[in-house]
């Protein structure tokens, strides 16, 4: 059980919405490199024991890619390293490069947290506080697609034993394929009805709905909440005051180390860190708790 | 009556709002989060105006079965690469139900197909571009005696539009990309996009129409005589 | 008091000349315990919908249904949606949401109703039904029993007064229903819910209605107490269908009858043996009485079995805990899944030495417990047709095996009709000719039994018979005892990825002591080898006979 799972998918989303939109604010380095350790680390923490080196290779990979096309598409920058076809590759270009891999790398693993965390009941309940029909579409869909996977699997088989699709011939086999699924098509359509029929025996569509959920806004969502939202302004403030306008061309800006800069990057540093910070100091404390048992 | 209104007009006023925040970042030329809100914001209305109508059972029952089925056979057809049948029940699903229906099974297939294949931040765009998809295959059925719908379920009109959605999907998608690795957006960063994603987008619009021409037949038989017997 | 009244009740579905129901007149008590039963296509599930006015069919009706002394086409519709609930056949398809939490709030939802209010409905219920344990589950997880469960409780969420089920076991393993059905008489007994209730499932329902209601072409035929209805079908009408599907204790008692008269009739085993001690006190039946010869005739005629298998030669060996499911099993059997260790052969050779679809065509097949997943057309002929083509038959032949199929099955005014739009009996029939088409020497079937009536699993049962008399093999996993006992030549049970025992069905069950059929129970202490009523009542009647004279 992680310490994020328990928060109220509101709570969650205003997180995410203040981090990402962070992450995508600014060019600046510190809050890039800011960002990259936060999400990483969370990442790591909330996916603790089923991490893929592979994914992590392809992450490298992808910020490598970043980094080193830039340069071939911009060639703005003062400091010329060399020169690859007649066209200069700058210093500038490269660290725009890799600030810009270091964005998509920590939005992509925002992003997996978020998949983590933001479970369908949660992104359901969001939905349902919107408009409860949506919330019910989304509901049903999500009932649906598990069932007629299953559904599949079973016409397949069934129509194996009939004796189609069991040959070797890719062709055969995808005319198997599109067979099943037209028989899922019927059945899906023919058995919805029976839904349909249940859900009126329920009285649907006899007035407004109300979306019920089991989640609850407690303290700590409050205290989340409160949190990120003073953060968050704090930020833009200190943007408002010259922060966070970061330039790589012509030339790198050098960085100014003033009142609103300091608060500004100490501000994001506290807000990117603070989900790792929470988890590790709540599995210490279960562990802590579990020992005095 | 009061929330539909204040509704109403937080949507108006959130693009121009979009837009001015964009210039007021202008100059940091964070195209990124533009685009993205843009995005989102201008799927708004489209979930709103779900919510104002009642609608029958049964037809809200046929949207979710048809999304659920574009969202599995996403897996069900996992043993042949790109070859996914999913935009192609997107543009039936508009063709039969209207472009609300395809709309809906358009952004929904791809916010609930993401569940299982990863969300990420092309997961609005994909939202935003099936769900087009979807609403502009149902347009033409909304014309008077079904002339639209019966153009649509011409063989020729699916190759076209098959083919033709493949290209969108690709250049919205495209988009996403751009900006993605390069928040601002330059013409370049997106022509060189869309060449390297040339091999993809005739794949795509490819598979659309294979899947168009083989599904759309049955798939329009099948769900028309459930809607005649069920009375929908 | 009564609850819901039907007075002179028509109906008439649009474009059909004769009525489905023609005047019912029916009264349902406050807190009674209704069954209603029939054979398919007698009127009872329109009866029942019509009751629920949300789903009710559309067509022309005459006639007037009080519930509450008032009409229920005045009632309002809150009321009506709360006030009845109703569960239908399928325990999948009436599942809405993807939480189980979720599922059961859905109704109260529907209501509009506050937050907290749902909370503790839903809790309340979730806590009386023992749902408590799989409450954050999603719905896909749960096994059918689960899933029926969980459409009862979001039915009982809107504290119904009334509710009224159409067949909710008939989906379900013989586990599943017991508890349903156990649910049911708690919610009955605890609750005083008013409960209408159609099955096929008598043994086990029976003993706890009040009164029965029989119901034939659409009009009631009887509506009595379960003792009486017992009455009023072997004095009237002995050959109805309806008699087999009755409760064992019942049939054996009309059986012996004229031997030994009781005040009440039995209804359970219970009542069947305390009945049957009664009338034979402690002395034992002679040992060497005809028992052994008492076999049913469609049996003991037949020297050889056919069941056997004769050309076909199994070993499987399923070790560990990895494959002990029967469907699983009968995968293997038929090649779809690779036998985790030993092999399967077929004719003497290994199935993995057939390539492609040599093995399913004219060798072996397999019916579903779905029929409906086979049929890709529009209608069985045209599905008919393409299996043909399939087969490499002539336009000629096609259309001659089609005719001779809908002959051999009596389904041939079916063919044209569309595969869902058949009843589940008239499916499997259909089912069968596709199977047959394909010229097959075994046919594995998974739980044929499921959801048919009496009357259509005697008619299936005959059809089986007249395959085996062509040497075709047939192969079946059931939960259905009674069938396996009354049918099935070789039986086996297949427990912890073993088959422990296997011999004739006599043999089988007269050995087991739990797993074996109502009949045998109730009779085992006197006529320990009669596993069906029939023979119960044959052995019993030849032993009292040669008892009497002395």
């Amino acid at each position: 059980m992680k310490r994020f799972d328990t928060f109220h998918p509101a709570a969650l989303l205003l997180f995410y919405i203040c981090i990402l939109l962070l992450s995508m604010l600014s060019m600046d380095p510190v809050l890039l490199l800011a960002s990259v350790c936060g999400s990483i680390s969370f990442y790591c923490a909330a996916a603790y024991p089923r991490l893929s080196a592979r994914s992590g290779l392809f992450f490298c990979v992808l910020f490598l890619l970043v980094t080193v096309t830039n340069p071939l598409f911009s060639h703005n920058g003062v400091t010329v390293l060399f020169y690859l076809n007649h066209q200069p590759v700058t210093k500038e270009a490269i660290c725009c490069g890799a600030a810009l891999g270091a964005m998509l790398l920590s939005v992509l693993y925002w992003c997996r947290t978020l998949q983590i965390f933001m479970t369908s009941d949660k992104l359901l309940y969001l939905f349902g506080r919107i408009s409860p029909s949506l919330g019910l579409l989304l509901s049903m869909c999500l009932r649906f697609t598990p069932v007629f996977r299953r559904q599949y699997q079973n016409i397949h088989q069934v129509q194996k034993t009939l004796g189609y699709g069991g040959s070797d011939q890719p062709l055969d086999r995808i005319r198997c394929h599109v067979r099943s699924f037209g028989i899922l098509v019927t059945w899906s359509m023919e058995h919805a009805i029976e839904t349909a029929d249940s859900m009126n025996g329920r009285g649907y569509g006899l007035g407004q709905r109300t979306a019920f959920s089991l989640f609850c806004w407690r303290l700590r969502d409050t205290l989340l909440t409160v949190f990120c939202l003073a953060a968050t302004g704090g930020i833009l403030a200190c943007r408002a005051y010259g922060a966070l306008h970061y330039y790589y061309y012509p030339a790198m800006t050098p960085h100014i180390w003033d009142a609103p800069h300091v608060i500004c990057y100490s501000l994001v540093w506290l807000l990117m860190l603070s989900p790792v910070i929470l988890e590790g100091v709540e599995t210490l404390r279960w562990n802590y708790c579990r020992s005095a048992i | 009556m009061n929330k539909k209104i204040i509704s109403c007009c937080l949507i108006l006023l959130a693009a121009p709002l979009i837009i001015a925040m964009g210039v007021w970042m202008f100059q940091d030329r964070r195209y990124n989060l533009i685009i993205l809100a843009l995005v989102l914001v201008s799927m708004i209305p489209f979930f709103l105006s779900f919510e104002k109508r009642q609608r029958p059972t049964r037809r809200l029952m046929l949207i979710a079965v048809l999304t659920a089925l574009s969202v599995a056979s996403r897996f069900l057809f996992a043993e042949i690469p790109f070859f996914k049948p999913v935009t192609s029940i997107v543009i039936i699903t508009g063709i039969y139900l209207g472009p609300e229906a395809g709309f809906l099974c358009g952004s929904f297939s791809a916010l609930l197909s993401n569940f299982y294949f990863g969300q990420g931040p092309w997961t609005p765009f994909q939202m935003f571009v099936w769900g087009l998809v979807g609403f502009l295959s149902g347009l033409p059925s909304l014309l008077k005696n079904k002339d639209g719908r019966r153009m649509m379920e011409h063989p020729a009109a699916l190759v076209l539009w098959g083919g033709f959605s493949g290209v969108i999907y690709s250049l919205v998608m495209d988009v996403w990309t751009t900006v993605s690795a390069d928040s601002t957006f330059s013409w370049a960063r997106y022509f060189s996009a869309i060449t390297l994603s040339l091999p993809y987008t005739i794949v795509y619009g490819l598979s659309n129409i294979v899947f168009l021409l083989l599904l759309a037949k049955p798939l329009g038989k099948k769900l028309r005589r459930v809607m005649v017997k069920y009375g929908i | 008091m009564e609850l819901l009244q039907i007075r002179h009740i028509s109906f008439t579905y649009p474009e059909q000349q004769t009525p489905a129901l023609q005047d019912i007149n029916l009264t349902v008590r406050r807190g009674e315990f209704a069954v209603m039963c029939g054979a398919s296509g007698c009127g009872k599930t329109t009866l029942l919908r019509l009751c629920k006015p949300a789903i009710a069919p559309h067509g022309t009706r005459t006639g007037d249904i009080l519930y509450n002394g008032l009409s229920l086409d005045d009632a309002d519709p809150q009321t009506k949606a709360c006030a009845i609930g109703y569960v239908g056949q399928n325990p999948e398809q009436q599942i809405v949401t993807d939480k189980v939490w979720h599922e059961l709030a859905f109704g109260l939802e529907n209501m509009g109703l506050p937050n907290d209010v749902i909370r503790r409905r839903v809790s309340e219920m979730a806590q009386f039904l023992g749902i408590q344990n799989w409450f954050h589950k999603n719905t896909d997880q749960l096994s059918g029993g689960q899933k029926q469960l969980l459409n009862l409780a979001s039915v009982m969420v809107m504290q119904p007064e009334l509710l009224i089920l159409d067949e909710p076991t008939s989906q379900l393993d013989p586990i599943g229903a017991a508890d349903f059905i156990g649910t049911l008489k708690k919610l009955n007994r605890d609750l005083g819910l008013t409960i209408l209730l159609v099955e096929h499932r008598l043994e086990e329902v029976i003993p706890a209605a009040d009164k029965v209601i029989l119901m034939e072409n659409g009009t009631v035929l009887c509506c009595d107490t379960p003792g009486g209805l017992g009455e009023y079908l072997y004095t009237n009408l002995p050959e109805h269908p309806l008699i087999d599907s009755l409760p064992s204790a019942m049939r054996i008692y009309h059986g012996l009858k004229d031997l030994s008269h009781a005040d009440t009739v039995p209804l359970t085993v219970r009542d069947g043996r305390q009945y049957l001690e009664n009338a034979l006190g402690r002395q034992q039946l002679p040992e060497n009485a005809p028992a052994d010869t008492g076999k049913t005739p469609g049996i003991s005629d037949k020297k050889a079995p056919v069941l056997e298998l004769k050309n076909v030669w199994y070993r499987f060996e399923l070790v560990g805990g990895n494959g002990s499911g029967k469907t699983t099993l009968l995968n293997v059997m038929c090649g779809i899944y690779p036998a985790y260790s030993g092999s399967v052969s077929y004719l003497g050779k290994p199935l993995r030495s057939y390539k492609g679809t040599l093995l399913y065509r004219n060798n072996m097949t397999m019916l579903p417990q779905d029929p409906q997943l086979m049929f890709v057309e529009d209608s069985i002929r045209e599905d008919y047709e393409a299996t043909c083509r399939v087969m490499g038959r002539s336009r000629e032949e096609t259309e001659q095996e089609i005719l001779h199929m809908g002959e051999l099955l009596s389904i041939a005014h079916l063919l044209d009709r569309h595969p869902y739009d058949v009843s589940g009996g008239e499916l499997q029939k259909a089912a069968l000719g596709k199977l047959l088409l394909l010229r097959p020497r075994v046919i594995f079937m998974d739980e044929p039994t499921k959801g048919l009536d009496g009357h259509s699993k005697k008619i299936l049962a005959g059809q089986l018979r007249q395959l085996t008399a062509q040497d075709i093999t047939i192969v079946m996993v059931t939960h259905d005892i009674e069938f396996a006992a009354q049918y099935g030549d070789l039986c086996g049970m297949l427990f912890d990825g073993q088959i422990i025992s296997q011999s004739p069905p006599e043999d089988f069950f007269s050995g087991n002591s739990f797993y074996t059929t109502a009949a045998n129970r109730i009779g085992r202490r006197y006529v320990p080898r009669a596993i069906t009523c029939r023979q119960v009542v044959e052995q019993v009647t030849a032993g009292m006979s040669l008892e009497e004279p002395i």
